[in-house]
């Protein structure tokens, strides 16, 4: 449903992702390792175009979503943002409420609801509900950083996009807070599908269904994830996972 | 496809999703303010280029560069810009000699020596120095520098170069010492702690380690000062007179390129009189000047390395 | 002399702590650039405190009588200086209400909208931010040729207010825009991928985060071109005003230029009212300084 043909993104002159083609198939979690700067982060970024507020950004190729061309010249990208969630490596709370966290998307998307329920029902998805139900209007930057980052997919649950795009979510934090989000990774599954960007090896094989490998901007290997790091097609995927270079 | 996403149609096309309007809406008005201000600034580079367009077809740019003497309105007109050339650099020059050792010594003893009250006392007062109006120094200037300059050299002249490049100093040394405070706080700490953990003297520290490193900012305060100084209006229409002749004694009066601007304007000018060519003349080279000299110190202060050069 | 440490030890000292303990020698820590940073700073206090005395005591002379005891003419009073007082404040409101947002609405724009790494947009943003160095009394040649001559605007409080809201025009672009160029690209980056319209990342993220820095720049470039006389004596500001202009389209009068004209003046009674006038200027200033100096914690303490 989610996918890439001959994507490639540069800044200025440098190429940062090369001719990627992958298909995310729906209510999966894909996940993407590789080296740091191997174009992890530009991959995720370039599925809900994010890229182009780079300076000097520009792709080329096309990422489609149910067939449509995410960089067709009539699509609105803020419409894609809404349908392909994005949840970035360091937390980034607004210097805010968790409440007005929250509510900062819904209220974007012209959300007419109960703003309470949804969220209630989307801090209670990320496993945040029982920590801050006392006080919704605690600021957000009080929280833990693990918090912090719950706080940041619970906020892009509320837009209900259809898919979630997760860079190296745990990077900065403990193993704790890693095995929550973890968990609650693992039971979104049930209801989105997932991109999540790793340099963790333990957690793709342990979460995801696909694996991409990307090196240099390129795809290396995509496979199924038992394949993948049991008996990877590719030489270098097979080093990269056996840890025999890098 | 999954039930979940076929319940919500499709609309990544097009441009009707919530906010959109108010969007499209917020990018003109912004756009209309930045064409505003575009339009502004290009309103006073032309009337400026028209202006002195029309001076030059009737004064030849020779005799306005290269001529000594400034009599527009005369019988016989001259256009020697020389003389408010002149003039305008005498009391910029001598307004920074007085200027940059008062500011930048203010700004060393605001950051290296100061402690904690008088320090923050003597920021207040360049503080307020900085924020009083230009014709509030030239009323200095008229009635206090000019009457102790008298009392010290009884033949100074009521309006004289002298009294004018003191308060224009005065003025423009809140400026020196505030950016050249900035210059010294951008150099990183470590120079000055390491400079004295060899058991050199403050003084030595400041002047051998930490003031070259800030030389940039220092450059560009002082530089930035100096462009405030060429620009300066109302200090030398009010105190150093209304002569323009190549003058060289800082007693008598002079007439510098702002004040011939101020006090020929101060008469009634029509725009499409020999006097408005004459003033948009010399405006445009004071334009050209101080706009020069801003973005040459703005530059300065851009390409200042953030602890990254170091001695 | 007391003895040296070593020897009221009871236990072996090493020379190197023997050197150690001899006293410091005053004689080489002189500091030459103490007592001239001092002396600068001395300079600093004594010409502010001299600049408030030179106008205190010209109006404390006037208004304290002549010889025979009866106060000069015209004095420092209400009478004289009111109408000045009341152009002053009508060209600072006119000076915010047109500088402030069509400065900030052209900072949003080069920041936010179009591309700011964009050659033509930073090109164009240097070349306004170098008419900040510009002379005012350029700005008045060009208001005199353009709102006077051209738009039959007269000598109008109007025609001086739009003179100055463009003198303050290019500060307030650079200040806001360095305001809202340090507002982290994080908070950007993550509203959008919300898919929040830009508009939405600018009214809720980037303008709270940035208001304090955008109100203290634009209060110091209305308080700055407020104290402004050249450019509005260009204009042809009046400085003989009888009575207090209550709308735009009245005579120019300011505080500024009423300094100006009766500083020139030879007779003593006329620098005492310039001196009052004077005072009553640098009051309004430092009152709008004060405001803006409450608007900036106030706005500050919205956000963290």
């Amino acid at each position: 449903m989610l996918s890439a043909d001959r994507l490639s993104v540069r800044f200025g002159s440098k190429t940062a992702l090369a001719d990627v083609s992958l298909d995310v198939p729906a209510q999966k979690i894909v996940s993407v390792i590789g080296r740091s700067a191997c174009g992890k982060t530009t991959l995720l970024r370039a599925f809900n175009r994010t890229n182009e507020m780079i300076a000097g950004a520009r792709t080329t190729g096309t990422a489609r979503f149910h067939g449509t061309d995410l960089y067709g010249r009539t699509v609105d990208p803020v419409e894609v943002r809404r349908r392909i969630g994005m949840i970035f490596q360091r937390a980034t709370p607004f210097p805010k409420s968790v409440f007005d966290n929250i509510a900062f998307g819904p209220r974007a998307g012209g959300f007419a609801g109960d703003l309470h329920e949804l969220a209630e029902e989307v801090l209670t998805s990320a496993g945040l509900w029982a920590d801050v139900a006392g006080d919704l209007d605690a600021p957000a930057l009080a929280l833990s950083a693990g918090q912090q980052q719950q706080l940041c997919i619970a906020r892009t649950l509320a837009v209900r996009p259809d898919v979630l795009l997760m860079d190296e979510p745990t990077a900065s934090l403990d193993p704790a807070a890693t095995a929550r989000i973890e968990s609650l990774v693992h039971s979104l599954k049930a209801t989105y599908t997932v991109v999540i960007a790793t340099h963790d090896l333990s957690q793709a094989a342990r979460l995801s269904d696909m694996t991409a490998f990307l090196d240099a901007g390129e795809l290396v290997e995509y496979s199924p994830t038992a394949t993948l790091f049991t008996n990877p097609r590719t030489r270098q995927a097979e080093e990269y996972v056996t840890g025999r270079t890098s | 496809m999954v039930a979940r996403t076929v319940t919500r149609p499709l609309f990544l096309e097009g441009t009707g999703g919530p906010g959109a309007r108010a969007d499209r809406v917020a990018r003109r008005v912004f756009l209309a303010c930045a064409a505003l201000t575009g339009g502004t600034a290009a309103v006073v580079l032309g009337v400026l280029a028209v202006g002195a367009a029309q001076f030059f077809a009737e004064a030849p740019a020779g005799g306005f560069f290269a001529g000594t003497t400034w009599a527009p309105f005369a019988e016989e007109p001259r256009f020697g810009v020389w003389p408010l050339v002149a003039a305008t650099s005498r009391i910029t020059i001598g307004a920074i000699l007085v200027a940059a050792p008062l500011g930048l010594l203010s700004a060393v003893y605001l950051q290296h020596y100061a402690g904690r009250r008088t320090g923050a006392v003597v920021a207040a007062a360049v503080a307020a120095l900085a924020s009083v109006p230009t014709v509030v120094f030239g009323y200095v200037a008229l009635n206090a520098a000019t009457p102790l300059l008298r009392l010290v050299w009884p033949g100074a002249e009521a309006f004289n170069g002298a009294s004018a490049t003191l308060v224009v100093g005065l003025m423009i040394a809140p400026t020196v010492a505030f950016l050249g405070r900035e210059a010294l706080a951008a150099v990183p700490p470590a120079y000055f702690h390491a400079g004295m953990a060899l058991g050199a003297s403050r003084g030595r520290v400041v002047a051998l380690v930490v003031a070259p490193a800030a030389a940039r900012g220092i450059a560009a305060a002082v530089l930035l000062a100096m462009a405030r100084a060429v620009g300066e209006t109302m200090i030398v229409t009010m105190a150093a007179g209304s002569h323009a002749g190549l003058a060289w004694s800082p007693l008598e009066g002079v007439r510098t390129l702002t004040a011939f601007v101020a006090q020929t304007s101060l008469g009634d000018i029509a725009p499409d009189g020999p006097d408005f060519r004459a003033v948009a003349a010399v405006a445009a080279l004071l334009f050209v000047v101080t706009y020069a000299m801003h973005a040459a110190g703005r530059a300065l202060l851009a390409r200042r390395p953030a602890g990254s050069a170091h001695p | 002399m007391t003895p040296p440490v070593a020897e009221r030890s009871a236990y072996p000292v090493s020379p190197t702590i023997q050197a150690a303990a001899k006293p410091m020698l005053p004689g080489r820590r002189r500091d030459f650039l103490a007592g001239a940073s001092r002396l600068a700073a001395a300079t600093m206090l004594a010409a502010a405190a001299g600049l408030a005395g030179v106008l205190a005591r010209a109006v404390w002379q006037a208004n304290g009588g002549s010889a025979d005891g009866t106060p000069y003419a015209g004095g420092a009073g209400w009478e004289t200086i009111g109408p000045a007082v009341a152009g002053t404040l009508w060209l600072a409101l006119a000076t915010a209400a047109l500088a402030l947002p069509i400065g900030l609405g052209t900072a949003l724009y080069l920041e936010e909208y179009a591309r700011p790494k964009r050659r033509a947009v930073r090109a164009f943003q240097a070349a306004v931010a170098h008419l900040a160095g510009v002379p005012s009394v350029v700005y008045g040649v060009a208001g005199l040729v353009v709102l006077v001559h051209g738009l039959s605007a007269g000598r109008s409080i109007f025609a001086g207010g739009l003179a100055l809201a463009a003198l303050a025009l290019p500060t307030v672009v650079a200040t806001s825009a360095e305001a809202i160029r340090a507002v982290p690209d994080d908070l950007r980056t993550a509203a959008y991928g919300l898919g929040a319209t830009r508009w939405q990342v600018v009214r809720h993220q980037v303008l709270p985060a940035a208001a304090a820095p955008i109100a203290a720049g634009a209060c110091a470039a209305i308080t700055r071109t407020a104290g402004e006389a050249a450019p509005l004596l260009v204009l042809g500001a009046t400085s003989f005003a009888t009575f207090a202009p209550a709308g735009p389209g009245d005579p120019l009068v300011s505080l500024p230029t009423q300094v100006f004209a009766w500083a020139v003046r030879p007779q003593a009674e006329f620098a005492a009212q310039a001196a009052g006038a004077a005072i009553a200027l640098l009051a309004i200033l430092l009152g709008l300084n004060v405001a803006g100096l409450f608007l900036r914690r106030r706005l500050r303490k919205v956000l963290p």
